[in-house]
């Protein structure tokens, strides 16, 4: 009894330690950012970021940066991760499915800024793809292919002993029961996926090797400058300017909540049959 | 020889260098009967259920000895996609297709196997399947809603309408009723009964009662061995052999 009580207690006041700076973070983000949010209204999420001392503006130049980039990340780690985890899944207990595992668990541990450097040397240095949207992109894609992966790996698991034999009993080709887990496991790859660009979106440090920062230009070629919402947020939160300083709270708000309905919507998914 | 669907002898199974089935000799299952298959759980039932649409060797490390023939040709030189599309199985837990609907289901394995192409073929044959496991009734009226509105017992029978939808020759079923309350399970026994017409049925039962109910031939495996076999009346009323009376009796 006196075990159980203090085994409460503690977890009581662990809990508190990590809901008390979980709350402060988001109030502050709140009462700073949402003042700006609303002043600023749609053109916040449409306009280009204001000079010094002139005015709100928005942030659409880095946020259409910020959602090329998932978009290109994406189209990249999409088909990656979903061969890499149907391999895992259907060869598991074979060697090489052993390596691609142990390469995809290690990948995510990996520090992101090593991921940037790499990208760097590799595609943009030797392969002369040049700072930009798409290497930034290349950068970003693989740091959400392990993501992906290890969510996809746990649905496409269970799909797989729910209706492996079931598949092969009705007489269907291999493809065809490849086919099958795949469609039935699918809630797990879309959470996957969900939570790869959630994971990419807030990310900074790569981008930092990979693109040329350029606030206030929308997008005219795939290879034009290009910057994220985290880099605007990191530039004007430190710059003595009070419109800029808005700006960053109003940014960072908005990085939190879409981060936050992508993971909402990766838990709905898992738990809902589609 | 036309009279057995299957004919098993001399018949050893390993599991990664375990063996779990014991020399089965002289097993021969009738056509157009319920054969039961009981034992205690881990007496190899599933295994030798697995064996005969061969989706045992899916697993690794399986090792197969002896004889099992299938209408007097040798399964293990019959296609395992064509073989398995003629022995339909349904497993312990109801496992629909969550994601698809109720006529789906029912309609993807011929569609998948490129069987049916044109929609008022594939209509008919969902709907005759769905009938003939006695579940068309209940379902008719909401055939897109998705599988998993069934009950258990419903679901069951959906498995069995998927199973039916490929016009298998034989249809096995592992403890089909083990996970399913008593009126289900007893609808799942009558559909059983009324199938034998078309085609065999090879039911492993978890409780030597629904064999009693419903089978027409029984076996009891014991420990990877097969105790005993023959028509249930005989089995049940003067077994043979110690084991399958006690088992029987509910003593082991
Ligand atoms: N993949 C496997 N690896 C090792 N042993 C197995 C495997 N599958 C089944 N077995 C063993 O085979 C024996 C028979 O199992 P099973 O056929 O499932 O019995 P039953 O259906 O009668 O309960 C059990 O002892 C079980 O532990
Ligand atoms: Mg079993």
């Amino acid at each position: 009894m006196v075990k159980d009580k203090l085994i409460f207690f503690l977890a009581f006041i662990s809990t508190i330690f990590l809901f008390l700076p979980f709350t402060w973070l988001l109030s502050v983000l709140l009462i700073k950012g949402a003042p700006v949010i609303f002043k600023g209204g749609l053109e916040f999420l449409t306009g280009i970021p204001p000079l010094p001392g002139d005015g709100l503006g928005g942030i659409g130049t880095v946020l259409e940066g910020s959602i090329f980039m998932a978009i290109i990340a994406s189209l990249i780690s999409i088909p990656i991760s979903i061969l890499t985890a149907l391999y895992i899944v259907m060869y598991e207990g074979g060697l090489f499915a052993k390596i691609l595992r142990f390469l995809v668990d290690s990948l995510v541990e990996f520090p992101t800024i090593i991921i940037g450097i790499s990208v760097f040397i590799i595609f943009v240095q030797n392969l002369k793809l040049g700072l930009n949207g798409i290497s930034g992109a290349i950068a970003l894609s693989i740091i959400m292919i392990p993501y992906t992966t290890i969510q996809a790996i746990e649905n496409l698991r269970q799909s797989k002993d729910e209706y492996l034999e079931v598949g092969y009993s009705l007489g269907l080709t291999d493809s065809n029961v490849i086919k099958l887990i795949l469609s039935e496991g699918r809630e797990g790859v879309i959470t996957g996926i969900l939570i790869g660009i959630a994971k990419i979106f807030g990310e900074t440090a790569p981008l930092l090797f990979t693109t040329v920062t350029s606030f206030n230009i929308f997008l005219r070629t795939l290879t034009s400058p290009i910057t994220g919402v985290p880099s605007l947020i990191f530039n004007f939160a430190f710059s003595p300017y009070n419109n800029w300083l808005d700006v960053a709270w109003g940014a960072a708000l908005i990085l939190a909540l879409t981060v936050t309905i992508l993971f909402t919507l990766a838990r709905i998914f898992t738990r809902r049959k589609l | 020889m036309e009279n057995y669907v299957f004919e098993i002898d001399h018949l050893n199974v390993w599991i990664e260098n375990k063996h779990i089935l014991k020399d089965i000799c002289n097993l021969k299952i009738p056509k157009n009967t319920i054969f039961a298959i009981m034992g205690p759980s881990g007496s190899g039932k599933s295994t030798f259920l697995k064996l005969l649409n061969r989706l045992l060797e899916l697993k690794k490390n399986v090792k197969i000895e002896g004889e099992i023939k299938f209408y007097g040709q040798d399964i293990f030189k019959i296609d395992p996609i064509r073989l398995r599309r003629r022995v339909g199985i349904v497993f312990q837990q109801p496992n629909p297709f969550y994601h698809m609907s109720i006529f789906d289901n029912v309609a993807y394995a011929l569609k998948a196997n490129g069987l049916i192409k044109n929609k008022a073929d594939l209509i008919n044959a969902v709907t005759e399947a769905l009938i003939r496991a006695n579940l068309y009734d209940e379902v008719k009226d909401r055939l897109n809603k998705p599988a998993s509105v069934l009950s258990g017992g419903q679901q069951q029978r959906l498995v069995i309408a998927r199973a039916l939808a490929l016009k298998p020759e034989v249809l096995l079923l592992d403890e089909p009723t083990s996970q399913i309350d008593v009126v289900g399970a007893r609808k799942i026994e009558e559909l059983l009964i009324s199938l034998k017409e078309q085609i065999t049925i090879i039911l492993v039962s978890h409780t030597p009662q629904q064999a009693a109910r419903i089978s027409d031939y029984v076996a009891l495996f014991y420990d990877g061995r097969l105790v005993e076999w023959g028509q249930s009346e005989n089995i049940f009323t003067y077994p043979k052999n110690e084991l399958t009376e006690k088992y029987v009796a509910g003593r082991i």
